[in-house]
Parts: C-alpha cells; structure tokens; sequence
C-alpha cells in the first residue's frame, strides 16, 4: 500500500491550514457565503437539507486498520457515530460541524487522509476493483496506475476548474468490478502481443441525465505513456468541454458533439506533441508506484480445507457461497462483508462495526481492507485457516450478513434523507425491498441479483447499470419511482431499459415483487441469472405483468 | 401565499426557521408566517443583516395544519424539518 512520504504529508497539512483559515475567515465575516462556497467544495464540505456533509477521500478504497479506526474515531468525535460509504469508494459524514470540520481534516491527515477533490469541477478521488491485488483473473494490481494519476491530478493547476466533474476508475482485470465503461475515463490492463502490460482506454462513459457506454479510445497504451495520454484527452475536454450548459457539461456530450474519431483527432495532436518530451512517469517512478503495493508474503498461509469447516456450521457455509470469493493464492479467499443487513441503511457502517473490521484486518488479513463501490467492505487476502475466526466475530458485530451480488445487496444513494438534489427518498425503499424478500426466503432461490436506487436523475445509485434500477423522482409533490431493467456495470455493459410508468412508493414493491416472479415462474432453470433471463425474453414479459394488457390504465 | 423563512447556523449547521420574535427556533411548527410578500420581504431582509450567523436563508411554502400550524409543504422541506426517516435521530427525540 502507498505510504505518504514527506511532501504528501506536508501538502496536506498546509492544504488543512490553510481551510482552517478560510473558515475562520468566514466566521468572521471576512468572506460572504459565494466567496467561501468554492473553497468548502474543494475541501469536501457540501451543505445538505440538515447539515454540512464532509466527504472523505479514499483511493482505490484502499484502507489499512489505522486508517479504518481513524474514520471511526472521527464518526465518534464529530458526527453520530457512524459513517457512510459511497458509490465511489468515498466515506461521508452526514452531520458536521462547520465550527469542527478543520479539525476533522487534522485529525484525517494524521493519517495520511484528506477530503480535497471529492467535490467540485475537477479529477475525483480515483477508483478501481475492490479486488484489486487479490482477484484470479487478475493481469496486474491496478492500484499503482490509480496511485500514479492520483499523485499527478491532485492539485493539478490547470485541471482545478474543468468545465464539469471528472471521475476516472482503473481495473486490472478483463472482468470489470469498477464500472469503468461509466467513468469519463477508464482504464483497463491487457498484455499486448509482445505480452508487455499496458493499459485499454475507454473515454465518454457515464451515468446520470445522459448515460452512456465509454468508448474505446485505445486497446494498448504503454504505462511509461499513461499519464501524457489522460493528459492530453483533458486537455481536450479543458479545452472545448461546454462551459455554456450544466448539463451538457461532461465529457460523454463533447464525445457526441465531436465524434469519437474528431475527438480521437484533437487528443492524438496533444499526445503526439507530447509524446518525445521527457515527462513523468519515467520507468523508476512506475517500478516504485509497484513496489509499493507488493503483495504480502503469501506463502505463510497453510493449507486449509474450508469444507470441513462447513459441515460443523450451516450459516457459515451460506454466508460462505455469497461472501467468500476464490483469491489467486489457493490459500486464502476474498472476504466481502456486507453492510447490507435487510432493514438498515446500505453502506452504513457504526463506529463499533469499523473497529471490529479494523481488528479483523491487522490480526488476521495482512492489515488490508477495501470499500467497494457496491458499498461493502472487502479483507482482500484471508488466509482460509483464520474464515471461521473472521465469520465468528462479523457474526457477534451484525456484520455477517450473507447476501453479496444478491437482492438485498443493494446500492442506494442517500437520496432525500440526505441529500438537496435527490427528487425521492432511497434508503427506505431500499430497505422495505431488503426486508420484503428476507421474510420470504426468496433470495436464495433468486440467485444473482443487483438493485441499484437513485433518488435523483444524477444516478449517484448507478440505477442505470442494475439488473433492477430505481430512479425516485418528484410527480407534483408525490415520490415516484421508474423501473430499468438488464443494465449491467460489468465488461458487457448495458444501460437498463425502462419499463414504463413510474409507480408511487406505496405499489413499488408490489412492481418488484412481479418482476422476480416473472423470472423465477419462466427462467429455463435456476442456472440462468435475472440477467440471462432478461436478455432473453426482454422487457415485454415484465411489461405485461406489471401494467396488464394493453388498453389498460397505464397504456 | 404562505411562506416561513428557513436557514442553517453558520457555525453548527443546523436547520432553523424565523420565529414571529425574530429569534430563530428549530421547531417549524412556531415559525412566523407571512402571507404577503412585504413581510416575506423584511424577513429576508432581516437574515441579511445576519450573514456571519446563517448558511443561507430562504422562504418555503407551507400548508397550516389543523391547529393552525405551519407544516412545509415540499417533501425535502418537510424532511428538513423533521429529520431523516431512515434513523430516529436528536430531532425527532426531541419532539417526543
């Protein structure tokens, strides 16, 4: 894992000096509310409907144990006890204090963290597979490429006032985790012919209003070259990105105004010119960048039949089949913990329940941990012999809900509880859907299934890429939730199509409950997924059984 | 019209409406009411002269309840005013 060396440490400590004299300058009437808004977004500091919401930066996701009790101790100190992980690997805490937040930043860059670009009109906190570093299909660990742009695009002088914000994600493997195909830039490892590794480009992807599928801008682009490639296609963006319209602000619509091979044109003129000059990254900095995140030592693990193990206990060997995954060393496994128990607030974790993690973490799984952009926590590398000790105490924390990748495992904004431009409310609808199909039993016979809810049109829930997307919207003052099916984030992205109608939160269950029911009365067998079984038959199957015949009410 | 005038302190962030004293209170329930638009007016006047207090100030509709009360009238007002729905956090405990 990167560890901060003297210049990030001091860069940050100026950076939260210098925002404690900012605030103060505020308190003291030095600086009216519209003089000090764009310092507190660039800080991370939002005004929600109750509070201020700081939003805290962690790249890649990747925590460590003393990172993990730092966020703790700060949801302790300074807000409710408890935090919230997002859909981009971030942490936030809904109830700040505008008085306490310098101190917050403080005591976050005593561990080497901070809140800076996780708001505003520039490159955010860069984001990648949660499996990074850990994952079968792996080419390489994605982080030393995701800690590379980050090093170059935080405090990036002509990149801090794009025309709109700009989200990059990184994956190291062919399967996507990271929805890279719905970032402005993604990044994917492959070997070329002479089976060096460089770096697929994907560019124009996205969701909210417009979502789009990223484009291939480049299958191969050499690691020593990456950086003047990203490079020059902001540079492009910085330059004709629409300044004119909000809206069509992202770089997904100068992708459509231009053509890809116009846009392609005008980034390969900056690129070429750049290319002979001798910039960063230079073979040096990639191979420290790599060094840095070496593996631990795997080979202390022993051998260790997990079968044994499941016979002595069944809920083990449940949570087992959804929240162990194969690790790339036969002597460990990837763990994910769900912070999706039905009834409670996706991605919210307690003060407790990230000290328990951090526990975990350092005693039993080489002190790593993950944030997930499904809002889960990931411990990476666990050696098999330690699963029952690391089930027992998730178990004693209600951190042992096993439902990973299926219908309770759902992504949701904060949406109206929360957040000013959500249309609806989220979480509840999220955890009446949670709880409805926990009573029945269901889930298993369900299989994989993903539920992302957003409660606006900005889509911070992905509802785009679920199997199952909501959108809440406002309809004359009444809560209205819209219905997309077969949307997929993976490699073989696709964008839900939508039903039809929305329906008021009342009969939105009802909608969903038949929607299941379709798949599981028509599906050819229980090997065929929600998703198989929606690219087989279609929306008018679901159709049909959620708004009746045609010439009905809803026709 | 009916109008109650909303904000958050500067310093906690906390919500707040203008009360008839000019004081500002949490509960919406006792905020002033204005049905016309020159005491909407003064009253954002008022919270003017307050900028090193308040985050921002701003009107919002509202609907009078059945013992006459001002209740927000949007759905994130009304959110705004009695707390999250997904945690009973210190607002609601307040009231109860």
């Amino acid at each position: 894992m990167y560890s901060y060396n003297d210049f990030d440490k001091n860069f940050v400590r100026q950076r939260v000096n210098e925002f404690r004299g900012q605030v103060q300058r505020r308190i003291d009437g030095v600086l009216t509310e519209e003089e000090f808004l764009p310092l507190r977004l660039q800080n991370g500091l939002y005004m929600q409907i109750h509070s201020y919401m700081l939003r805290v930066a962690i790249p890649y996701g990747t925590l460590n144990s003393k990172k993990m009790r730092q966020l703790a101790l700060i949801s302790e100190k300074y807000d409710k006890g408890y935090g919230h992980f997002t859909t981009r690997q971030n942490i936030q805490y809904n109830w700040i204090k505008l008085s306490e937040v310098a101190d917050v930043l403080a005591d976050l860059a005593e561990v080497d963290m901070h809140a800076i670009q996780t708001s505003g009109n520039c490159i955010r906190n860069v984001t990648s597979d949660h499996f990074a570093g850990a994952a079968v299909d792996e080419i390489e660990d994605p982080r030393p490429v995701a800690e590379l742009l980050r090093q170059w695009s935080t405090g990036h002088p002509e990149y801090a006032f794009l025309p709109r914000k700009f989200k990059i994600a990184v994956t190291g493997s062919p399967h996507d985790r990271a929805a890279i195909a719905f970032h402005d830039i993604g990044l994917c490892a492959v070997r070329n012919d002479d089976g060096e590794i460089g770096y697929k480009i994907y560019i124009g992807g996205g969701l909210g209003r417009m979502p789009r599928i990223g484009r291939v801008l480049s299958e191969f682009i050499p690691k020593t070259q990456l950086l003047n490639y990203v490079d020059s296609i902001i540079h492009v963006y910085n330059r004709f990105g629409r300044r004119d319209n909000k809206h069509r602000a992202r770089i997904k619509i100068l992708i459509d105004e231009l053509g890809l091979n116009e846009a392609r044109r005008q980034i390969y003129e900056h690129y070429n010119s750049l290319k002979n000059e001798s910039r960063l990254p230079s073979t040096d900095i990639i191979k420290f960048l790599m060094d840095e995140f070496s593996p631990p030592d795997f080979s202390t693990a022993k051998e260790h039949d997990l079968e044994k193990d499941f016979i002595r206990s069944l809920s083990l060997k449940n949570w087992a089949e959804t929240n162990l995954t194969s690790h790339r060393d036969p002597n460990h496994v990837i763990v994910s913990v769900s912070l999706k128990k039905p009834g409670a607030t996706p991605g919210d974790a307690t003060a407790k329940q990230m000290r328990v993690l951090a526990d975990l973490a350092q005693q039993y799984a080489y002190d790593e941990l993950c944030v997930s952009h499904e809002q889960n926590i990931i411990l990476p590398h666990v050696p098999k012999q330690h699963v029952v000790k690391i089930y027992n105490k998730l178990d004693e924390s209600d951190l042992a809900t096993s439902n990973i990748g299926m219908v309770s495992d759902i992504i949701s904004c904060p949406g109206m509880d929360y957040c000013k431009l959500a249309t609806a409310r989220s979480i509840p609808i999220a955890k009446q859907i949670a709880t409805r199909f926990c009573e029945l039993k269901t889930e298993r016979d369900i299989g994989p299934l993903k539920i992302k809810i957003s409660g606006c049109i900005n889509a911070c829930g992905h509802h785009h890429v679920g199997h199952i997307g909501i959108l809440g919207l406002d309809r004359r003052g009444v809560e209205n939730y819209q219905i997309t099916l077969g949307g997929d984030g993976t490699e073989d992205a696709h964008i839900g199509k939508r039903t039809g109608p929305g329906f008021s939160a009342d009969k939105l269950m009802e909608a969903i409950e038949t929607i299941i029911n379709v798949y599981l009365n028509d599906r050819k067998d229980r090997n065929e997924t929600f998703l198989n079984f929606y690219r087989r038959v279609g929306l008018s199957p679901f159709k049909l059984a959620i708004y009746g015949l045609p010439g009905t009410a809803y026709f | 019209m009916r109008k109650i005038l909303t904000a958050n302190y500067l310093l906690s962030g906390k919500v707040i409406y203008l009360n008839s004293e000019k004081k500002w209170i949490e509960n919406s329930a006792n905020a002033a009411v204005f049905d016309n638009q020159e005491d909407a007016d003064n009253a954002l006047a008022f919270a003017d002269t307050q900028i090193n207090k308040l985050q921002s100030a701003y009107l919002i509709d509202v609907l009078l309840t059945s013992n006459g009360k001002p209740k927000p009238e949007s759905n994130q007002e009304l959110i705004r005013a009695t707390g999250p729905t997904n945690y009973f956090h210190d607002k609601q405990i307040k009231k109860n």
